[in-house]
C-alpha cells in the first residue's frame, strides 16, 4: 500500500499544480487509533496528508455530489458567461466509481466535472467488527501490517486477521477495482468472493414471514433516527427527503416504532438499482442496525428481475427508468 | 410499463421484510373497461377482506 | 453521610431487588450495544461496561415524549395533560460524566425563568446511582478538562466506587440515603475511604486526553466571523449521531400527530446538525450550511452555555469523538480554537 500512497500523493499534487482539479477528496489519518477520515485537499503541498489503506471507509462519491451541488448553487446568480467551472478530484475505489456512475446516469453532473483517481481496493475494516474482535475494550493503539492488525487495549495486546474484520460488503464485493477512472494508481486488486454475495439473503428468504417480520422489527427498533445512514449514502441526495416533508407529512419525526419502520423501509426501497453495496450506511450507523440484509435483497431482485447491477456500467440506464418486454408479470392481478 | 418494475420490486421487498405482499395489488385497467374495473375492485376487496386488518407498519395515534 | 461496603458480586442482585419495587434503569447488553434500559424481570444488568452507547439523558428527556392528548368533541376540544406521571425510579450505575450531565441539564430545564414540568417530574422521582470509573474507560475520555472527574459524586444521589473486592457505597443526598436498606449492613471503615481516595487520584491522573475547554470562551467571544469556521465542517455528513448520543444536547422539536378527531402533541429530539433545524416557514434558513451549524454546536457548548449558566455544556464522555462517522473530533476543534 505504501507504493500506492506515494503514487496517489504525486498524482494529487500534479492535478492541483496543473489545475486539472480544484479540490481533491481523499482520506487522511484519523484522530483515533486505526481510523481514517475524509479530507479535502486544495493546495498541492497538502497532498502529503493523503493515505490509502484498509481503514478508508466512507464512499467519497457522496462528497462529490455535495461539492458539485454547492458549487452549482453558488453560480446560480452569476451570468452564464461568467460562471466558473469546477472540477472535483476524487480518490475512488470500485464502489465509489459505481456511485459516480449512478450520479452520471441520473444526470446529476457531467463526466468532465469529476476527475477520478482510481485506486484498487481489497476491502475496508468495519470499525464495529474491529471493536468486537478486540474484545469490546477500547483500542489504545493499533498497527496494520501484512494482513494482520495489532491492537493494544487495556486488557493487553491482540492480533486480529484483517480478513476477519473486513466489512461484509467488501468480502463479497464484485467490483473492488474502479469501473471508470481518469487515472489509475496501483495495479488491480485480486478478486473478492462475489459468489457468496446473496448467501445471507437466500437464507433469510427461506425463513417464515413471521420470522422475517420479527427480524425486521428487531433491527429497526435499534434505530435512533439520527439519519446517519441517509446522510452517508451517495444515492441519497434529494434536496428534501420525504421524511422531512411536512405537506403532507409522510412519516412522523419521533421514535415511534412504526415511524422508524416506515422511514427505513422507504429509504431502503428507494435504493432499487441505486445501492452499490459500499456499506457506508452500515459503517456509520451508531446503533449497528443490519441494513445490508435488506439492501442486498433489493440488489438481488434487481439482478434477477432486470439483469441490472447498480452502477456497474456507463452504458446502462437506471433499471426503474426503463422496461423490457420480458419483465416479470406474474404478480399482476387479474380477476 | 415502468410502474410494472416498481411494483414487482415493491411487492417482493414487502414480502421480504415480513409484510404480506398480497396486500399490494397491481393491475392495468383502461378508462373504457368499466366492467373490468368493477371486477378488479370486487376481487381486490375480497382478497383484502380475507387477509383481515393490517397490523404491520400501521401507526396508532394516541 | 453514611458509607457502607458491599461485595462486588452483590451489585446485580441489588439492582434486581430494587427492580421489584421501582422502575430501574440499568446498563443492559443488547447485541453489541450497552444501553440504559428499564430492567425487566429476565434482564441481567451489565455493570462491567465501559460506558453505554446512548447517554442516559433519555431517562429524563426521552427521544419522543407525549406532552398532551386532545380530542375534538361536539362541545369543543378536550385536553389531557401528560405531565407529572413519572413513577418512582432508580437510574442504576451511570458513569460520573453522565451524572454530571444531569447537573448541566437541570440548569436549563429547572431554572428561574423556565421550569420544564416533563423533565422535572422525572428528575424528582429518580434516584441517580453513579458507578465511578476506577480506570477511565476510553483513551478519548476527557472529563477532567470539563469540570468532571472519573470518581465523582457530582449529580449523583449514591456513588459506588470499586475498591478491589468491594464497592464503597456513599450516600450523597437524603434521596440516596432513603435507599440505604438495599445496601446491606456493613459500615465502611477509614481504610476503605482512604483506598477510595487513592483510586480517585489515580483515575484522575489516568485521564490523558486534555482540552483547553476553559480557555476558549474569551476566544469564542470575539471570533464569530473567524475564517477558522470554514475549516471544520467539510466532511460533516449532517447526521445527528453526535447530538443524539451526547449527554448534554437537549434541543427538541414539537409536533402534532392527528388521526380523526384525536391528536397528540409530542416533543422529540432535534439536532442542530440537521439542515431542517433552523429552516423557517418562508424557506429562509439562517444557518444555511454545515459551517454555521458547527459553529453553533461549538459555541453552544463552550460559550453560550457559559454565558447563560456559567458552565461548559460538555462532560467529556467522548461519545461524539468515538462515534462520529467521519471523525470530526471536538477535542481537536477546541484545541485549534485555543490557538486562534
Amino acid at each position: 500500500m505504501e507504493n500506492i500512497e506515494t503514487k496517489l500523493r504525486e498524482e494529487a499534487q500534479r492535478l492541483l499544480l496543473e489545475k486539472k482539479a480544484d479540490v481533491i477528496i481523499g482520506y487522511e489519518k484519523g484522530t483515533l487509533p486505526l481510523t481514517a477520515t475524509p479530507c479535502f485537499i486544495t493546495r498541492p503541498e497538502e497532498a502529503e496528508k493523503l493515505i490509502w489503506n484498509n481503514l478508508c471507509t466512507q464512499n467519497l462519491a457522496k462528497f462529490v455530489h455535495d461539492l458539485i451541488t454547492a458549487h452549482k448553487n453558488s453560480q446560480k446568480r452569476v451570468k452564464p458567461e461568467d460562471r466558473k467551472k469546477k472540477v472535483i478530484g476524487v480518490v475512488a475505489r470500485g464502489c465509489t466509481t459505481r456511485s459516480i456512475i449512478i450520479h452520471l446516469q441520473e444526470r446529476q453532473y457531467d463526466r468532465g466535472e469529476v476527475y477520478i483517481i482510481g485506486v484498487p481496493c481489497d476491502g475496508y475494516v468495519e470499525s464495529k467488527k474491529l471493536r468486537t474482535a478486540a474484545g469490546g475494550a477500547d483500542i489504545i493503539e493499533g498497527d496494520m501490517e501484512g494482513g494482520q492488525i495489532k491492537v493494544k487495549t487495556a486488557e493487553g495486546e491482540k492480533t486480529v486477521a484483517l480478513k476477519e474484520v473486513l466489512s461484509d460488503s467488501c468480502r463479497t464485493c464484485r467490483y473492488n477495482n474502479p469501473i471508470i477512472s481518469d487515472v489509475m494508481v496501483g495495479s488491480p486488486a485480486p478478486a473478492m468472493n462475489p459468489e457468496a454475495e446473496y448467501d445471507q439473503v437466500k437464507e433469510f428468504e427461506a425463513k417464515s414471514i413471521e420470522e422475517r417480520w420479527a427480524y425486521f422489527t428487531k433491527e429497526m427498533a435499534k434505530c435512533i433516527r439520527c439519519n446517519a445512514c441517509r446522510q452517508a449514502c451517495p444515492s441519497c441526495y434529494c434536496p428534501t427527503c420525504f421524511a422531512e416533508q411536512s405537506m403532507p407529512q409522510w412519516v412522523g419525526i419521533g421514535e415511534d416504532a412504526t415511524d422508524t419502520q416506515v422511514f427505513q423501509f422507504m429509504r431502503l426501497y428507494h435504493m432499487v438499482g441505486r445501492c452499490v453495496d459500499c456499506g457506508s450506511c452500515v459503517a456509520v450507523c451508531p446503533m449497528g442496525v443490519d441494513l445490508r440484509n435488506f439492501l442486498k435483497k433489493i440488489d438481488k431482485d434487481c439482478w434477477e428481475m432486470f439483469g441490472n447491477r447498480a452502477g456497474s456500467s456507463m452504458e446502462d440506464m437506471p433499471p426503474l427508468g426503463k422496461f423490457s418486454e420480458n419483465d416479470k408479470e406474474d404478480f399482476i392481478y387479474n380477476p | 410499463m415502468v410502474a410494472r418494475r416498481k411494483f414487482a420490486t415493491l411487492k417482493s421487498f414487502l414480502n421480504y421484510i415480513g409484510v404480506e405482499g398480497d396486500r399490494t395489488i397491481f393491475t392495468w385497467v383502461s378508462a373504457s373497461e368499466g366492467d373490468r374495473w368493477a371486477q378488479v375492485i370486487k376481487g381486490a376487496t375480497e382478497k383484502i377482506k380475507a387477509l383481515g386488518p393490517a397490523s404491520k407498519m400501521v401507526k396508532t395515534v394516541a | 453521610m453514611e458509607k457502607r461496603l458491599i461485595k462486588k458480586d452483590a451489585l446485580a442482585g441489588i439492582a434486581k431487588k430494587m427492580a421489584d419495587d421501582f422502575l430501574v434503569w440499568a446498563p443492559v447488553k443488547k447485541e453489541d450495544n450497552v444501553l440504559f434500559a428499564p430492567l425487566g424481570r429476565n434482564d441481567e444488568p451489565f455493570f462491567s461496561y465501559l460506558n453505554s452507547k446512548n447517554a442516559p439523558k433519555n431517562v429524563f428527556f426521552p427521544h419522543t415524549e407525549t406532552m398532551m392528548k386532545y380530542t375534538r368533541t361536539e362541545k369543543g376540544m378536550t385536553f389531557s395533560a401528560e405531565v407529572n406521571k413519572a413513577e418512582q425510579s432508580v437510574l442504576f450505575g451511570v458513569r460520573p460524566c453522565d451524572a454530571h450531565s444531569f447537573v448541566l441539564l437541570d440548569k436549563l430545564f429547572d431554572q428561574e425563568k423556565y421550569k420544564d414540568g416533563y423533565y422535572i417530574a422525572k428528575r424528582k422521582n429518580t434516584t441517580v446511582i453513579s458507578l465511578a470509573c476506577a480506570t477511565p474507560p476510553y483513551t478519548s475520555c476527557f472529563c477532567t478538562s470539563v469540570d468532571g472527574e472519573p470518581v465523582s459524586s457530582d449529580g449523583a444521589d449514591i456513588l459506588l466506587t470499586d475498591i478491589g473486592g468491594d464497592y464503597l457505597v456513599e450516600f450523597v443526598t437524603p434521596k440516596g440515603e432513603a435507599l440505604a436498606k438495599y445496601f446491606g449492613e456493613t459500615k465502611a471503615d477509614a481504610q476503605a475511604e482512604s483506598k477510595k481516595a487513592e483510586i480517585a487520584a489515580k483515575a484522575k491522573e489516568a485521564v490523558k486526553s486534555k482540552i483547553p475547554a476553559h480557555e476558549v470562551k474569551p476566544i469564542l467571544d470575539v471570533n464569530f466571523d473567524n475564517p477558522f469556521w470554514n475549516t471544520i465542517h467539510g466532511k460533516c455528513l449532517a447526521c445527528g449521531t453526535c447530538t443524539y448520543l451526547c449527554p448534554t444536547c437537549h434541543c427538541f422539536d414539537i409536533s402534532d400527530e392527528v388521526k380523526g378527531s384525536d391528536g397528540v402533541r409530542i416533543r422529540s429530539w432535534d439536532s442542530c446538525m440537521f439542515p431542517l433545524f433552523t429552516k423557517e416557514t418562508s424557506g429562509h434558513n439562517p444557518r444555511p450550511s454545515q459551517k454555521e451549524r458547527w459553529r453553533q454546536r461549538t459555541m453552544h457548548k463552550f460559550k453560550y452555555y457559559v454565558d447563560m449558566f456559567n458552565a461548559i455544556s460538555c462532560v467529556g464522555c467522548g461519545r461524539c469523538v468515538m462515534y462520529c462517522p467521519v471523525n470530526i473530533d471536538i477535542r481537536k476543534i477546541v484545541q485549534d480554537i485555543s490557538k486562534l
